[in-house]
């Protein structure tokens, strides 16, 4: 399908339902963008202002699901959509699911910084497992891109590059993971710290698996096909095919 | 770095709520009576101006029968008998003094069935406006295309105006109905099942139709098709053995109907 699709209808009401829903996707995918930059900003300058900027904003993203959520069910009860246009809904309502959850898990984020700062640079850039943090953020925040410019093109080409990224992503967080829990064993004292870092760590890589979900909605939204559950050498085979 | 911004979603939150409406019909406490069966117990509803509502409901509820009554089209049957009050823009609509040829010009109908004249397309649409002795070709000549194109059809027919109007499809019979009655600009437009005789495209062709002409007339629309009273309608009349059940905002009725009644006949558990 093609984005042109949404407003080829004999109904324009459909047509502006259906164009209206998918400005709200990129729309809110912007605003979880915007909070992951300044997020990634609070993280590497120890700056606890913006990270409660980051935490308040939350607020908002919720409020975008809900709104988005509203206007799906508005328009499955009273427009019926089916084939691609029922699969945009669908899509939609799962897109706007994993933005919320990423705005979640960008908040632990920016309370890691809320949590450990004493006006003076945080505490935990010092130790193991903090700079991949600050990697995977970053990472995730270009798989987030790369998504929401699939979302915007209805293409599904890009999904192998999702694909690989989170890879390294898992990678990394497995490393730093054990970098952590060496830590734990040698220095005992910086229990607490270290326990702030490996939730920031573990939010951060759900952040590389939501942007991987939404993928796989652009995916089912163009081709049709659920990839969810995929195995890797299935999936990786199907994309070959795109 | 730039602050964030807020979500910036408003057009699907205004809700629609009768209260804020102005109103173009009020029934108060309205009943009729086929001899001695009551088809109509006392409906009261206020209908608002420029928007579409539809009345859904199964065979047999009111429905048509009250959207006859709005512009007297019951009168016709001899048994009919009515209480109550209906009021077009506050005037009593069943007054004695009311002139019904001026009322139905005022309140024009389309029917379940496209019912056009044996004469052309131009004649078929300024039909009414010859009734009023409009004579000045050019005035005909301007309805005709501004009716034509109201109901969307000029497009199609404006190369062949002097054809018999029989030689259109079904779908652009009903459409040229739907002109023929616009023609005489009436306040309010009743449809009765207009497009349970056309083909699914044709049947979208005019619901988009009545989402366009709801701009200058108030349109009042029965229809068996509950989906197409969620598609077309701003507010919603479910009925039911004559009862007005719920009369509230489509969105409403059709995500969160407040009667379980209502719930069973939109969500086909009824009976």
């Amino acid at each position: 399908m093609q984005k042109k699709e949404f407003s080829s209808h004999i109904s324009n009401q459909l047509n502006r339902n259906l164009e209206e829903l998918f400005n709200h996707i990129l729309e809110m995918g912007g605003m979880v963008e915007n909070q992951l930059d300044m997020a990634l900003s609070a993280l590497g300058n120890s700056d606890i202002k913006i990270a409660k900027e980051v935490v308040r904003f939350d607020k908002s993203i919720n409020q975008a699901e809900m709104e988005i959520d509203r206007l799906c069910i508005r328009v499955l009860a009273r427009q019926q959509p089916t084939a691609s246009d029922l699969r945009l809904i669908l899509a939609t309502i799962r897109i706007a699911i994993d933005l919320e959850r990423m705005g979640d898990e960008i908040c632990k984020l920016a309370k890691l910084v809320i949590k450990f700062h004493k006006n003076e640079p945080c505490v935990c850039a010092n130790y193991a497992g903090y700079a991949e943090l600050v990697d995977i953020t970053t990472r995730s925040r270009e798989m987030l891109k790369t998504t929401l410019n699939a979302f915007a093109r209805v293409s599904a080409e890009d999904a192998m590059s999702i694909l690989d990224q989170e890879e390294v992503v898992d990678n990394v967080y497995a490393k730093a993971c054990k970098d952590v829990t060496e830590q734990f064993k040698k220095n005992p004292e910086n229990v607490e710290c270290l326990l702030e870092v490996m939730t920031a760590l573990r939010a951060s890589e759900r952040l590389s698996d939501h942007a991987l979900n939404i993928m796989e909605s652009i995916i089912y939204l163009v081709q049709g096909k659920d990839v969810r559950n995929m195995d890797q050498e299935r999936l990786t085979k199907f994309l070959e095919k795109l | 770095m730039a602050g964030l911004k807020k979500f910036s979603m408003e057009s699907s939150s205004n809700k629609l709520k009768l209260e804020n409406e102005e109103i173009a019909i009020e029934v108060k406490d309205w009943n009729l009576y086929y001899g001695s069966k009551q088809a109509l117990k006392g409906i009261s509803m206020k209908l608002p101006e420029n928007r579409v509502t539809a009345f859904i409901g199964p065979s047999g509820c009111g429905k048509s029968t009250l959207l006859r009554c709005f512009n007297r089209m019951n009168d016709l049957i001899d048994s009919v008998s009515v209480e109550g009050e209906i009021l077009l823009h506050d005037e009593d609509v069943y007054s004695k003094h009311m002139d019904v040829s001026a009322l139905r010009r005022r309140v024009g109908m389309v029917f379940q069935k496209p019912n056009p004249f044996p004469k052309s397309i131009f004649e078929n649409v300024c039909y009414g406006l010859r009734l009023q002795n409009i004579r000045d070709k050019q005035v005909l000549n301007e309805t005709v295309e501004w009716a034509l194109r109201g109901a969307n059809l000029w497009e199609e027919v404006k190369d062949r105006l002097d054809d018999n109007a029989l030689s259109l499809s079904g779908g652009q019979q009903q459409r040229l109905c739907i002109a023929r009655a616009i023609a005489i600009k009436p306040e309010v437009l009743l449809l009765d099942e207009p497009t349970s005789a056309l083909d699914p495209i044709s049947t979208l062709a005019v619901e988009e139709l009545i989402f366009e002409l709801k701009k200058e007339f108030t349109i009042l629309i029965v229809t068996h098709n509950m989906q197409q009273a969620a598609r077309v309608s701003d507010y919603t009349a479910f009925m039911y053995m004559g009862d007005m059940v719920e009369y509230t905002d489509t969105d409403s009725l059709f995500t969160n109907p407040k009667l379980k009644q209502t719930e069973d006949y939109i969500s086909g558990r009824y009976g």
